[in-house]
């Protein structure tokens, strides 16, 4: 009689031969399983060493200034020629968003912070020499604040033309892995529409550099750069360095070109 | 076939299915996760989850398309379509947990809804490689949620088996979206060939074996054409005791039962989900699918009671050895004398 495994799911129990094939063909499932758990490991890119130190609270103090964008500027003492001088740490607050509006509303109980010594207790994010503190309490952030003074150096670099990507710096800097390219692109969007600064990444020659990104004559720029976030594109500007952070003041938004990525082909640049 | 709808109901060997399944799972996202801390460190704990739970359930959906085919092709695998539902339904689970932590991760804790953001936050619809495929695997998901909620017969019977089937076919559309998702997503970023050489093997698998099964298909049945009522199809013998001879005539889908010293044929379409009713048997004096087991008596085309599907039925006779069938079908449930040997 032909069918003799024939399977009735229903019954407790299906017919030997059949049980046998079946686990046979659970047992082979499991190296095929390992194959791809292995492989699909080992052929990603490694993750950076950046940090966010996610549930430990520092305490940071430092001269606040809000240009080119909100930061503390902590002293580090002063060099040969005798300039002050200082640790940047970018200020970011809880989520997509950035510190201005916390600031905005220590300033309202406190007074104005503009270059005065200000203590704020938040998380660390670092990488590459670059550091951050998400205000993770938002205004409660606020510890103390005394008298202080700045004595900021700048130098001009000039007219520059450079080739990178646009990353937000709070999730670039540490809070997520991989925090830019295509896969991170929405995100680092939301972060820059929110507020947080943007942050040009230049990879030339083999070596890494970093811009703080703003519009022509200093004014901050956000959702005007939306459709070309995480892309690679060239920017040109005028670039000039405030103590450890390099800005670049885009002259014309409408010059910014997309370069072309793998050869997919490239949609004309949107209009801002 | 149920008159009354349980909720699932449980037996020895749909433990024995789920359990299986959940320890391959364990099993995967056990590897995944270790090799992943081993050889790399930083990753967070976030892309952790992401990362295991996209890849499972993107394997996952690989061989829930592929029992298809193999059970046509090989019957043995005939037990691991019978409970696929729940394969399918712990699938869409898993791709939702992916989902979930990437909408948060992604659009949570920012100025819009983030349901809203994954459709705004990259507004570069009109480019490829730019393109914003966290939409593409939203629908994906969508549809995985729709077929995962109407898994169950309740459904099948108040959707009609028609528009469920229809809906179900879906699961296609969605493997195409969870391919381009990753193309025009991880991929643009993780450019190793091998990621890209695994994904390419799995569509060839699914598009091979559906091939494969359908060439046997296409072999399996008899095709005829009619001029007269009675066609001869085949000698008794060529088919075996209480099993079906499945053919097609004037495109009726015939399958010719032989049983106790008689035959019969009915339409080899089941009411279930469209099963094979002539790769099915003889069970206890029913026909029986092999797909979930529903059963028909063959002298009639009716489930016994109290079941109450039916199919349509065809008058057959036996003469000098030879088994003719008659394609005009008779309306569903008409009773037929079964043509003695
Ligand atoms: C709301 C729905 C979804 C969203 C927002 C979403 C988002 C994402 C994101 C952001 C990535 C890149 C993450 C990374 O860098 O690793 C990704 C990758 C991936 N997604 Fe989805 N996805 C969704 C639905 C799905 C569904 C339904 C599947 C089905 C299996 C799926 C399968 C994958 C796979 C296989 C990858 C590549 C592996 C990885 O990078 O994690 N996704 N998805
Ligand atoms: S198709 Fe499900 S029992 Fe026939």
């Amino acid at each position: 009689m032909a069918k003799e495994n024939f399977y009735i799911g229903y019954l407790p129990s299906a017919p030997k031969p059949l049980k046998r094939f079946l686990s046979r063909f659970v047992w082979l499932t499991i190296p095929i399983l390992l194959v791809f758990a292995v492989s699909l490991v080992l052929y990603q890119k490694d993750y950076v060493t950046s940090t966010f130190e996610i549930g430990q609270l520092s305490t940071i103090e430092g001269m606040l200034t809000y240009e080119p964008v909100p930061m503390l500027k902590v002293p580090l003492g002063k060099n040969d020629q005798g300039k002050e001088q200082y640790q940047s740490v970018l200020l970011v607050d809880f989520g997509k968003k950035g510190a201005e509006e916390s600031l905005r509303k220590i300033e309202a109980t406190h007074g104005a912070l503009e270059g005065k010594s200000l203590t704020l207790e938040g998380t660390l994010i670092y990488y590459d020499g670059k550091s951050l503190l998400e205000m993770t309490k938002s205004e409660n952030a606020f510890v103390k604040v005394e008298g202080g003074s700045l004595a900021s150096q700048t130098k001009i670099i000039g007219k520059v033309n450079l080739r990178g990507e646009i990353a937000d710096p709070k999730c670039y800097f540490g809070v997520m892995k991989p925090g830019e390219g295509k896969p991170h692109r929405s995100c680092a969007a939301r972060c820059i529409a929110g507020g947080i600064p943007p942050v040009f990444k230049v990879e030339q020659n083999g070596t890494v550099d970093y811009y703080l990104v703003k519009g022509a004559g200093g004014k901050a720029i956000y959702e005007e750069l939306f459709s070309i976030i995480a892309e690679r594109v060239s920017l040109e500007g005028q670039a000039y360095q405030v103590d450890d952070w390099k800005v670049i003041e885009i002259d014309d938004l409408s010059e910014i070109k997309r370069l072309s990525q793998g050869g997919l082909p490239n949609p004309p640049m949107c209009s801002f | 076939m149920s008159v009354k709808y349980a909720s699932i109901l449980w037996n020895r060997q749909k433990k024995r299915y789920d359990l299986a399944m959940l320890i391959l799972m364990v099993i995967y996202l056990a590897t995944f996760s270790a090799i992943q801390v081993v050889f790399h460190p930083n990753i967070t704990v976030d892309s952790l989850i992401i990362r295991s739970t996209a890849t499972l359930s993107f394997i996952m959906l690989h061989i829930i398309l592929i029992i298809g085919p193999l059970s046509r092709i090989d019957e043995r695998f005939l037990p691991l379509l019978y409970n696929r539902r729940h394969l399918g339904v712990t699938m869409f689970l898993v791709a939702f947990v992916h989902g979930i932590f990437s909408m948060n991760l992604f659009h949570n804790f920012g100025a819009v809804n983030p349901l809203l953001s994954v459709f705004t936050s990259n507004p570069n619809y009109a480019s490829v490689s730019q393109y914003p495929f966290q939409t593409l695997g939203f629908f994906a998901l969508l549809i995985l949620f729709l077929m995962a909620a109407t898994s169950h017969d309740f459904w099948l019977k108040n959707l009609s088996p028609k528009i469920w089937k229809t809906l179900h076919m879906l699961v296609y559309v969605a493997y195409a979206l969870i391919v381009m998702h990753v193309v025009l997503g991880v991929l643009q970023q993780e450019t190793s060939p091998v990621l890209v050489g695994l994904m390419v093997l799995g569509m060839l698998m699914i598009i091979g074996f559906h091939l494969w099964a359908g060439v046997l298909e296409g072999r399996r049945e008899a095709v005829f054409s009619a001029k007269e009522s009675f066609i001869k199809i085949c000698r008794v013998e060529e088919i075996d005791e209480n099993c079906a001879k499945v053919v097609i005539v004037q495109e009726e889908n015939i399958a010719i039962f032989k049983y106790e010293g008689k035959v019969s044929a009915i339409n080899n379409v089941c009411k279930h989900q469209n099963g094979p009713l002539g790769e099915g048997k003889m069970v206890d004096g029913c026909i029986t699918c092999p797909w979930h087991g529903y059963q028909y008596l063959p002298e009639n085309g009716c489930s016994p009671a109290p079941f109450t599907e039916k199919v349509t039925t065809y008058d057959v006779k036996v003469e000098d050895g030879y088994v003719f069938v008659n394609p005009n079908p008779h309306p569903e449930g008409t009773a037929v004398e079964p043509a003695t040997i």
